[in-house]
């Protein structure tokens, strides 16, 4: 069956094997002679490494090897920040392994190998670290006042950096305004808890020189890139390979330790070694996400225009800066004016260290931080002055004939129609019946309430001008000589289903089945080059560059038809699989036999070179901003705190869908961790910075038994791109929480609780609920 | 306890601990930082193993009331790695429960 471009719901050509327990996930691995490694990690958030004692590891038979910071940077560089661009940014050192300090709970101290997994976990017990505690900083707030503990004696304080923007005039708005609310709000911080977590295998071959490396990444070729350039190596002799990755969320969106450290260790060894990080290691060292104290003002006119906003964003980075770090909080200011035409913005964002693991890229990545603090505080001035928060947002939202429009922060939104998305919500929700009911159940003691989220994100990462790694992506489509397609793409998908998208939108545009297209990602040495899966860019860019590298393809495949008809190019229409002179339906040529001609070479236009390979690199013009409304009912018992999410609905638009199945699947599985971060997830630190949700005992991940069924529908506004797509892999995270958080508030109105603080466990709600 | 020796100015010990599902051996350093025979003893103790650290200042103070000596106890433990996170809320009870333990067995020494 010949393959549609658009709007078909194509089962996913991953599941087969993955639901069968037939894919190659990197613990699947094992290699001839192969290690294995453990990690010990600080018990300390802040502490001087005085001694590390290895005397006994080593006496014991099962030890093959150890690693300690101070071996290690004599071979390794500081692992890297990509996203630099701010002034004044300070970058301290970030070995793999500490030589001096440790900074986080968490941080690896010494790496040891053994001859089996539970072996060498073992022996860590038998590791002596002599520390001198040192007084830790857990509170950014506190981190930023002066004579806060320094975290890097390098650095002057812990401020990594201050960044400002003022836009417009924000005094005057805020002089003319009728009505000021002010906020402040908490983003928490969150573990993006991965199924798979993160493993490594490194193999050295000393005779070549080349050193490969397994690790369940989201981005191999910058992986790549990192750890040639951190050991000195050229990338030539670095392998990267993705194998089935176990979802990521971004947590896998980086360059960490541990592939450092098992590089030095095979390189040194020259057998292959493996790790593979247990849960509590996941909890403590892959990057967490959010993690933001944000102070808010916004001036409003009576008549619910919003004039002006003022944002204070803290930002906790952690210890270190992994890969994005600074840049996070840098998103939230920037989106912060989200669908609504505010031209009077004042921010200031301080990104500080504390002695945490490092935030990062977590679905969303500032943007629903943004998101939160807009569409909260429009819900408040909605309330201060007695409006409806629909009408308020109606009041605001940029209209559909100012796109593209430039924000106030300096971005371009691309297309929207914001209005529609949120009269779409309020119809399938039953918004005015329900406000008529509300009023009911109130005077009956049940507290019901409505929440709003019309949301924007920003999506498709490139331009290469706006993104630390390139914003581009690459493709390549093969025909065999049999026909059969192969397209090798630079993204790096890890659970989305973009073998199948991609299938999809190759066949379609060859004109064949999407049973004859097989996707190959995840390999270096394969892919010639790639920036890899996040961002939601990997069908707005990687799906363009596959189609656009198909084009390619084809001309000289009509070139090779023409030759084959003894026809004139010009003269070839190619529909349905088939190159074909319109009035000579004779005379036609499926994509299969011009693949046959193309590799026998005896019938291709003199001095045309045989094959039939076309080659893409997709550079956007822009980034892609998705939008849409979600609204939540839910009712909060008064007597137990406990809130439950009566109704749910989503409209998303993410501009013409692919496989709307996929998508479906990217609006439940984003809601999911949206409402997540609403009613359940949060990582506690206490004062000493010790983690204390460091098993999924604590740490509260919604299952099956907590997520409410929702309701879905979709607008369609087309990016001005080349398939029109938008992205959408990160949509629903960024726009529930707030709906879920504005509800709660919504239907506490009547006895006026605010909440300031996520989660909204039954605990925090029962006690803002008697704090009076 | 499965070893204990004197140092210099105190002692060094290991355990065999057991805090929810956190098993295993941890090493104990204790340093005696005031002695006051009869009177007063503050020690300090820093301990580590299961992946978690241990530190400790605690001190005993002696009253006379009539025939009977009351002790008084007080305790600032800071728990790190592993048993901070899954024992933190058992740790407060455990260590109430060894030092009344230890006190139990001073007392009955004493009452030999």
């Amino acid at each position: 069956m010949l393959s549609k471009m658009f709007g078909v719901s194509l089962r996913r050509k991953e599941d087969p094997r993955l639901i069968t327990g037939k894919g190659t996930y990197i613990d699947d691995i094992k290699l001839p002679g192969m290690l294995y490694a453990a990690i010990l990690r600080s018990t300390y958030a802040h502490a001087r490494i005085r001694a590390i004692n290895l005397e006994r590891v080593k006496r014991d038979p099962r030890f093959v090897a150890a690693i300690t910071g101070q071996d290690l940077v004599k071979k390794c560089k500081s692992l890297p920040v990509i996203w630099t661009n701010i002034a004044g940014l300070k970058i301290p050192v970030h070995n793999p392994i500490p030589t001096d300090k440790v900074r986080y709970v968490g941080e690896p101290v010494v790496a040891v190998v053994a001859t089996d997994r539970y072996c060498a976990r073992d022996l860590l017990d038998m590791v002596e670290v002599d520390y001198e505690p040192l007084p830790a900083v857990s509170d950014p707030e506190k981190g930023m006042e002066k004579g806060s503990p320094a975290i890097h004696e390098e650095l002057d304080d812990n401020i990594a950096y201050s960044w400002s923007q003022e836009v417009g005039d924000v005094e005057k708005a805020f002089s003319e305004a009728d009505v000021v609310v002010t906020a402040r709000f908490v983003n928490q911080r969150l573990a993006p808890i991965a199924i798979e977590p993160r493993g490594v295998i490194a193999q050295y071959e000393g005779a070549t020189g080349q050193l490969t490396l397994w690790s369940s990444t989201q981005i191999p070729h910058i992986v790549r890139s990192h750890i040639a350039r951190m050991f000195d190596m050229s990338e030539i002799t670095v392998r990267v390979i993705a194998p089935e990755v176990g979802g990521a969320f971004g947590s896998k969106l980086n360059v960490y330790a541990e592939e450092a450290i098992l590089s030095a260790l095979a390189m040194e060894i020259g057998r292959p070694v493996k790790w593979i990080e247990e849960r509590r290691e996941n909890l403590l060292s892959t990057i967490h996400g959010r993690d933001q104290v944000d102070y808010i003002e916004a001036a409003a006119k009576k008549d619910g225009t919003i004039v002006g906003l003022k944002a204070k964003i803290i930002s906790d980075l952690g210890a270190y800066h992994h890969l994005h770090t600074p840049g996070m909080a840098i998103l939230t200011a920037l989106m912060l004016p989200g669908v609504y035409r505010i031209r009077n913005i004042r921010s200031q964002v301080h990104g500080v260290f504390t002695n945490k693991m490092s935030t990062d890229a977590y679905r969303g990545a500032g943007r629903p931080e943004a998101t939160y603090l807009i569409e909260r505080i429009v819900d408040r001035v909605a309330r201060k002055l007695n409006m409806d928060p629909a009408e308020v947002r109606r009041r605001n939202f940029i209209p559909p004939n100012e796109f593209p429009y430039q924000t106030a922060t300096g971005l371009t939104y691309d297309s929207g129609e914001y209005a529609r998305a949120l009269a779409r919500a309020l119809k399938m929700v039953d918004y005015q019946g329900w406000r008529e009911k509300q009023k009911q159940l109130w005077k009956e003691g049940k507290y019901v309430g409505l929440g709003l989220s019309t949301y924007v994100e920003i999506c498709g990462m490139g331009p290469s001008s706006s993104m630390p790694a390139g914003g581009w992506e690459s493709a390549i489509v093969r025909l065999e000589p049999d026909g059969k397609i192969l397209l090798l793409t630079g993204s790096s998908p890890h659970g989305q289903g973009e073998e199948t998208t991609f299938a999809q939108l190759v066949a379609s545009e060859l004109g064949v089945s999407e049973e004859d297209v097989a996707v190959v990602h995840g390999d270096t040495l394969v892919v010639p080059a790639g920036i890899g899966t996040f961002g939601s860019r990997t069908t707005v860019v990687g799906g363009t560059a596959a189609v656009l590298a198909c084009r390619k393809l084809k001309e000289k495949a009509q070139a090779i038809a023409a030759n084959v008809l003894k026809t004139d190019a010009s003269r070839l229409v190619f529909r349905d699989g088939k190159f074909f002179v319109p009035d000579q339906p004779d005379k036609s040529l499926t994509v299969k036999d011009v693949s046959r001609e193309a590799h026998l070479a005896r019938n291709i236009p003199k001095g045309m070179e045989p094959g039939l390979v076309g080659v893409a690199y997709y550079e956007p013009e822009n980034f892609t901003y998705p939008f849409g409304a979600h609204i939540a009912l839910v009712e909060v018992d008064r007597e137990t705190g406990e809130v439950k999410i009566r109704k749910y609905v989503a409209v998303d638009d993410c501009g013409p869908v692919i496989n709307p199945m996929l998508v479906e699947g990217q609006i439940h599985g984003g809601f999911a961790q949206g409402m997540a971060q609403a009613l359940y997830e949060e990582l506690i630190f206490d004062e000493n910075a010790q983690l204390l949700t460091s098993t999924l005992m604590e740490y509260y991940v919604p299952t099956a038994c907590e997520v409410p069924p929702i309701e879905t529908d979709r607008t369609e506004t087309p990016a001005p791109n080349e398939l029109g797509v938008k992205g959408v892999g990160e949509a629903s995270t960024i726009g529930s929480t707030p709906a879920i958080i504005n509800a709660i508030e919504d239907a506490l109105s009547p006895l006026s609780v605010e909440i300031d603080q996520m989660p909204a466990k039954p605990e925090r709600v029962w006690r803002s609920l008697h704090r009076k | 306890m499965e070893e204990f020796n004197p140092t210099a100015d105190g002692f060094r010990a290991k355990f065999k601990v057991g805090v929810s599902f956190v098993k295993g051996t941890v090493q104990v350093d204790v340093k005696y930082v005031e002695k006051r025979p009869e009177e007063y003893a503050k020690i300090s103790a820093h301990g580590s193993g299961v992946q978690s650290s241990l530190d400790v200042e605690m001190s005993f103070q002696l009253e006379d009331v009539g025939a009977e000596t009351n002790v008084k106890w007080e305790a600032d433990a800071k728990v790190g790695g592993m048993l901070a996170g899954v024992g933190s809320r058992l740790v407060e009870s455990a260590a109430k429960k060894n030092v009344e333990q230890l006190l139990q067995a001073v007392r009955g020494r004493l009452e030999v």
